[in-house]
């Protein structure tokens, strides 16, 4: 990537806080992601004190109702969360850039095209109208809670965004004159769109990512705690939030409130990351 | 007496990531009542920053430093916002390039003109209203009634254009500055709109200021020029003086640059070219080509109407018109950009409007474009030897060494250095990426190329070095060009024939010479008589036509210029006129210019219809 290289994204970060707090959070979760569960303190899914801990020098988030240390169990969670998010994400990217970059250089072409181009918008119409957890239920209905369902869920959710976004500049880009020159070099329409086209309107799909990944952790926590998502007992935020979330009534307040943090945080870490990622890219906000 | 507007000493900054650099450095310039200076200079030159700053709208990054600006003695640097307020617009009017950017889209022009009347002076809407309509008549706009509800992008450019001056002159400034006041308008609508700023500060006896980077713009219309280069100014003299003998060596470079000296060669040359050619088939045919396009409401806009003509082997073809007029359609028709609706085009004898696309392909490499923005006809992501190369591997068997050595002659031949290859088109200059644009297109050693545009984006010196190279290129490779172009100085200097396209039909077509120095076709006498040189003792015979060109989807009946043509009788509503060879080497479209013996009469003919 040109834009990378030409300023240094370190540079750009340090006199941004919301960019910088967003950078170490996700370099954490990464982190954590590689190593939580490993590093963690206690066995992360086994119980390993008494039920319903208060915090303290042992447990430092407490323990929930089953005695698992919740401190443990949030360090091991960004293997899982971010994983699947990650994953989803990436699929979701590819997929969604690739049809966005069809659909949006043969709207203008021959008949052929401008039908598959058609037919591609309104699938993705279909895709976003339908409730995304009713899709989830059905799928763990189907095949039982996994991994691979949320991932193919998520990602499912997630095509139609990138495709708007990276269709709607396909569009402005198709229209510049460096579009002509390359079929008059002798590029086939394909290898236009691919070779020429794709890489210049590729920037507003990079900074959805980023805010996508957030959302998708939020989702797959979402997805959890209405039991379509991940098998207990899996360290995941959602679940832990779920379990938790019963006894916050009776007083245990921490079972659910440090999940809960920690989910809150990394999505407005990822979200700050990709707002301030759009400003990085454009380079008409700079100067 | 005092001078209206003098700057003294002015020093403008620009604060970047790397540390101040100055825009402007130690201008100097005085502006006296009534008078018409004109600032010349390329882009970078700071000449828009000037005027920002006489405005008193620069804002960070760019900062005064040292100086003075003082309009009838009164100093506006130190001037409060406020202040500054009721200056702006009264006593100083501004006019910017780019007319259709600098006016509201949202808004009627009504309600923007009434706005800035109000402002000034408080009055009551229905009289600011009927002193907009004047306000609207007083530059020319028919109908001005009508036209206040209009929306700007109801307007052609030349009537936005119109609007931004009637917004300027609104309250009578004492001076008027416009930038640019004719970027992006035709040569016959760029005449009516200076002429109309020549009698607005006329009549308001106020001073003007033309920044222009078009010296013949500065040649006819002011009293005074000032050269500037790099935030200097390098010359300030009368324009007599300055075109009879500039003294400063810049000057003199960019006079040589704009002046339109025709190599004396051409017109021999394209004697020989056409005898040469007359004997085989010509490398392109274009018979009876249209092109309609669909538009709102199910009707159809016809942009090529019924056009035929040819290009011999290394002859170089123009193709003149205003925009709309369809001359850049026809370019995309031939290379297969877009589909002709009719007719055919014969690429050495083979018709090739009917070849399937992969087929067609094959014969991109025989058949080149250079398009009008060098940037924006870059892959701003591939590199420039990538780009040179892109037509060669897709379209020739080559090995990588071969290629490369390829790229190297190619820039050799362009005039650019080998080291270019690794840059990316925003390290480049426009004038550069042209030559690698030119590169570009002789790489698979066409024997056509289309040249759509390609100086009108570039700055006076860069354009007369990209023609230069034309023409050399040409002479040397001998390839076919069709030069597309509103540029008429650049077609005279580089193309041995002319085809003049008006609303999609060809009107006129012949030697370029004779073509230049009489013109037959009325259309042909409108357009060339609008062109002006970089000389001021240049005697204009003006030959007007009425109006602007009407929309291509309403075309009129008949002869699709009678409603402008002051040579129109009752016959021309009636009956397309054919394009017939009218003399020797001329073909022309027109009832009432009837043969050789009628040479471009200016006496309106009482009744000369051919009866065909």
């Amino acid at each position: 990537m040109r834009p990378l290289r030409d300023t240094d994204l370190w540079h750009f970060a340090r006199l941004r806080p919301g960019m910088l707090f967003g950078l170490c959070v996700i370099i954490l979760n990464v982190c954590l992601a590689a190593f939580g569960p490993a590093i963690a303190p206690f066995p992360t899914q086994a119980p390993v004190g008494a039920s319903l801990v208060s915090p303290n020098g042992t447990h430092w988030f407490g323990t929930d109702v089953s005695g698992m240390d919740i401190f443990s169990r949030v360090m091991a969670a960004p293997r899982i969360d971010l994983t699947i998010a990650l994953v989803s994400t990436v699929i979701a990217f590819a997929c969604g850039v690739a049809l966005g970059v069809i659909s949006g250089y043969f709207a203008q072409g021959d008949r052929a095209g401008r039908i598959a181009s058609t037919l591609i918008m309104r699938i993705a119409d279909i895709v976003q109208a339908f409730p995304m957890f009713v899709f989830a239920l059905a799928l763990v209905g189907l095949s039982g809670p996994s991994t691979k369902n949320v991932i193919i869920a998520l990602a499912f959710l997630n095509i139609p965004f990138f495709l708007r976004v990276t269709r709607g500049t396909v569009l402005q880009v198709r229209s510049r004159t460096f579009v002509e020159a390359a079929i008059c070099a002798g590029n086939t329409s394909l290898r236009t769109a691919f070779v020429h086209v794709m890489p210049n309107a590729l920037a507003p799909a990079m900074v959805h990512f980023s805010t996508t990944v957030g959302f998708s952790i939020l989702l797959t926590a979402g997805l959890s705690f209405v039991g379509a998502g991940v098998p207990p007992p899996t360290p995941e935020l959602g679940l832990m939030i779920q379990v938790g979330a019963q006894n916050m009534i009776t007083g245990q307040w921490w079972t659910a409130l440090f999940p809960g943090l920690c989910l809150a945080v990394t999505v407005l870490a990822f979200s700050l990351f990709g707002d301030n990622l759009r400003v990085f890219l454009d380079p008409t906000n700079r100067r | 007496m005092p001078a209206l507007l003098e700057v003294k000493d002015l020093t403008v900054e620009f604060q970047g990531d790397r540390g101040a650099r100055k825009v402007l450095d130690g201008v100097h310039l005085q502006v006296r009542d009534g008078e018409t200076l004109g600032i010349v200079g390329e882009s970078g030159s700071g000449k828009s920053v000037l005027l920002t700053t006489i405005m008193g709208l620069l804002q960070p990054p760019w900062r005064v430093t040292t100086g003075q600006v003082r309009l009838q003695g009164r100093e506006l640097l130190t001037l409060s916002e406020r202040e500054l307020g009721t200056i702006r617009g009264q006593e100083l009017g501004l006019a910017l390039a780019n007319p259709r950017q600098r006016l509201n889209p949202i808004l009627p022009i009504g309600r923007q003109l009434t706005n800035v009347l109000r402002a000034h002076r408080p009055q009551r809407l229905d009289e600011a209203v009927a002193r907009a309509a004047e306000l609207l008549s007083s530059v020319g706009i028919p109908d001005p009634m009508t036209r206040l509800q209009a929306y700007p992008h109801e307007l052609s450019g030349g009537m936005c254009q119109r609007a931004i001056l009637a917004l300027a002159i609104a309250h009578a400034p004492r001076l008027l500055m416009v930038d640019e006041p004719t970027s992006g308008l035709d040569v016959t609508i760029s005449a009516q709109i200076l002429d109309l700023l020549r009698d607005a500060v006329r009549t308001l006896r106020s001073g003007l200021i033309v920044v222009s980077r078009d010296l013949a713009i500065v040649a006819h219309y002011c009293e005074r020029v000032l050269v500037m280069r790099g935030g200097r100014v390098v010359e300030d003299a009368p324009v007599q003086w300055f075109f009879a003998a500039p003294r400063e060596l810049y000057s003199r470079q960019l006079l040589r640059a704009a002046a339109a000296s025709r190599d004396a060669d051409l017109a021999e040359e394209s004697a020989a070219v056409m005898n040469r050619a007359s004997g085989v088939a010509p490398v392109l045919e274009v018979d009876r080509l249209v092109k309609r396009f669909p538009v709102k409401g199910g009707r159809l806009l016809t942009a090529v109407n019924d056009v035929s003509f040819t290009i011999g082997r290394g002859e170089a073809v123009a193709l003149v018109g205003e925009s709309g007029s369809g001359k850049t359609t026809v370019g995309r028709c031939i290379l297969r950009l877009i589909e002709a609706s009719e007719g055919t085009i014969r690429f050495k004898g083979h018709d090739i409007s009917l070849l399937p696309t992969a087929q067609f392909r094959k014969l991109r490499s025989r058949i080149q474009m250079v398009f009008q923005d060098p940037f924006d006809s870059m892959d701003s992501r591939q590199r420039i030897g990538d780009a040179i190369m892109e037509p060669i591997r897709l379209t020739k068997t080559m090995s990588a060494g071969e290629r490369r050595a390829r790229v190297d002659a190619l820039l050799d031949l362009v005039g650019l250095e080998h080291g270019s290859v690794s840059l990316y088109p925003h390290q480049m200059s426009a004038g550069q990426l042209q030559r690698v644009g030119v590169a570009r297109a002789i790489a698979t050693d066409p024997d056509l190329i289309v040249f759509d545009e390609p100086t009108s984006a570039l700055d006076v010196s860069v354009r007369a070095e990209i023609l230069n190279l034309l023409r050399d290129l040409q002479r040397r490779l001998g390839i076919a060009y069709l030069f597309i172009s509103h540029d008429l100085t650049a077609v005279r200097r580089l193309c041995h024939r002319t085809a003049v396209l008006y609303l999609g039909r060809l009107v006129e077509v012949g030697e370029t010479e004779a073509l230049f120095s009489e013109p037959l076709h009325p259309y042909s006498r409108a357009l060339l008589s609008s062109v002006l040189y970089p000389n001021p003792a240049q005697q204009r015979v003006p030959f007007a036509l009425q109006g602007e060109i009407p929309s291509p989807i309403n075309q009129p009946s008949g002869c699709t210029l009678h409603a402008r043509c002051p040579l129109a009788t009752e016959h021309c509503a009636r009956i397309v006129p054919e394009l017939d060879i009218k003399r020797p080497g001329r073909r022309l479209a027109c009832l009432n210019v009837s043969d050789a013996g009628l040479s471009a009469s200016d006496h309106v003919p009482e009744h000369e219809g051919s009866g065909r």
